[in-house]
């Protein structure tokens, strides 16, 4: 992903599925929407964030 | 880093500081969500995130919501909002979430099917707050992660370069097992769409998904068979998408992938994070279970976090929304303590794609191919051979702006 360095957050969408020894992966997502709820979720994970990317 | 659960190579695990031990800590502790104070803690934080960046960042963050808010809220709105109220924005886009509830606008994203990610809190105050959150969060997270890069604004609204070719194309490429593509809907020539088989279609239940969609726009789940709303054979595929309206959207008929066997239908949402200085850390795994429907996940019912290193279901995620605060586990044998076999090599495998293809941890990448990798059926050998890599190579994509999603 060179070309998308702004991918910084990612979802990826999986199943343990039938009939196989790995992980099926439907997709992935740029997390732009999940990312916040992770962020803002508490006081130490808004801390942590800022000191990590602020 | 945990070595016994065979999650090396995955930062952030077994690291008692890391955002993801600290995110899975706080779900296994986890009170009371989305009442009036969880709400307004909530908006309290990205008031803060703001000023911090405003003071940090004056002039490109103030540059990037100016962009951010004429995509999200038209030119006109996004210009006044940001050049007005840009010192004090939180209260701007208050008064806009409020003047949009009063004109009888949704305040807060909304998808077309609504489900129980959107449903809002039962207070009507904690549920004008929760809109008004949902409107502060996404620009701050994403400033701050991405600072004002254009591409990531305009992925914010519609998913041109991301698209599913994408995503298959670097999955693929650390061997990761994707559903087969049996064909494409695509224009065959100058106004003429039809399906590209890539495969001789049998008895297959399919799945449709259009190509740059996402929360289950435009997807279709098809039985093979002759009742309604099944399809038997090429021909039937092909009338069910001119039926439905598909011409314009590239779509992908993929086949359906059912739950392992001692599994209900789910899924797993894994999210990894890149640092600053280049590692890739896992941040949260969560499980999406007890679905109304069983053709997908979006009817879900049940969240629970996941510890990837013990792969084990080990809390709710009530904090995720406010449809999941009063869950109860339905499934007791899907509920806590639920064993999940696999989801360590799929962290692993998450990681590894998202590492830049020929970095310094391409060694890594290979040995998941050599561990992870399924048989090489004909079906796998199929996938790795994609008309997705070519259309990966083909940049010249248009910037189209679409309908909000």
């Amino acid at each position: 992903m060179t070309a998308q360095p702004w991918l910084r957050m990612i979802g990826w969408d999986c199943i343990m599925a039938r009939g196989e020894d790995a992980p099926v992966f439907f997709e992935g997502n740029y997390a732009q929407m999940r990312l916040p709820r992770r962020v803002f979720l508490s006081w130490d994970n808004l801390s942590s964030f800022l000191r990590t990317y602020g | 880093m945990c070595q016994a659960s065979g999650l090396k190579g995955v930062g952030g695990v077994g690291v008692p500081s890391s955002l993801y031990e600290r995110t899975l800590r706080l779900s296994e502790e986890e009170g009371e969500r989305f009442t009036l104070l969880d709400v307004a803690q909530r908006v309290a934080r990205c008031v803060v995130a703001f000023y911090w960046m405003l003071l940090f960042y004056p002039i490109s963050f103030f540059w990037f919501l100016l962009r951010y808010n004429m995509l999200w809220e038209g030119n006109l709105v996004g210009v006044l909002l940001t050049v007005w109220f840009y010192p004090v924005l939180p209260l701007g886009m208050l008064l806009l979430v409020v003047g949009k509830k009063v004109i009888g606008m949704d305040g807060g994203y909304v998808p077309a099917n609504p489900n129980i990610f959107f449903t809002p809190p039962k207070s009507p105050l904690a549920a004008l707050l929760w809109d008004y959150y949902k409107a502060l969060s996404p620009p701050f997270a994403q400033f701050l992660l991405n600072r004002g890069d254009s591409t990531a604004i305009a992925h914010s609204w519609w998913d041109h370069e991301t698209h599913k070719d994408f995503w298959r194309a670097h999955l693929e490429r650390v061997g990761a097992r994707v559903p087969r593509a049996l064909g494409r809907w695509c224009e065959l020539e100058a106004g003429r769409w039809g399906v590209q088989w890539s495969y001789e279609l049998k008895t297959e239940d399919i799945v449709i998904k259009v190509k740059d969609e996402s929360n289950g726009v435009g997807d279709a789940f098809l039985l093979q068979g002759d009742g309604p709303g099944m399809v038997s054979g090429k021909d039937s595929v092909e009338a069910f998408f001119r039926d439905n309206e598909y011409e314009g959207k590239e779509a992908l008929v993929l086949e359906w992938i059912r739950p392992a066997e001692g599994q209900e239908v789910h899924s797993f949402d894994i999210v990894t994070l890149a640092k600053p200085d280049g590692e890739i850390q896992l941040l949260t795994v969560i499980y999406w279970g007890d679905c109304s429907e069983a053709t997908t996940t979006h009817t879900t019912r049940a969240g629970y976090c996941v510890d990837a290193a013990k792969e084990e279901l080990t809390a709710t995620c009530k904090w995720y929304a406010p449809g999941f605060s009063p869950m109860v586990p339905v499934r007791k044998q899907y509920a806590i303590g639920h064993k999940v076999p696999g989801i360590a090599k799929a962290c692993q495998l998450s990681i590894g794609a998202r590492r830049p293809c020929g970095s310094t941890h391409a060694s890594l990448a290979r040995a998941i191919v050599r561990t992870c990798a399924p048989p090489a059926t004909h079906a796998h050998r199929e996938c790795a051979t994609p008309l997705s890599r070519r259309l990966l190579s083909r940049r010249a994509r248009s910037q189209r702006r679409t309908s909000r999603r």
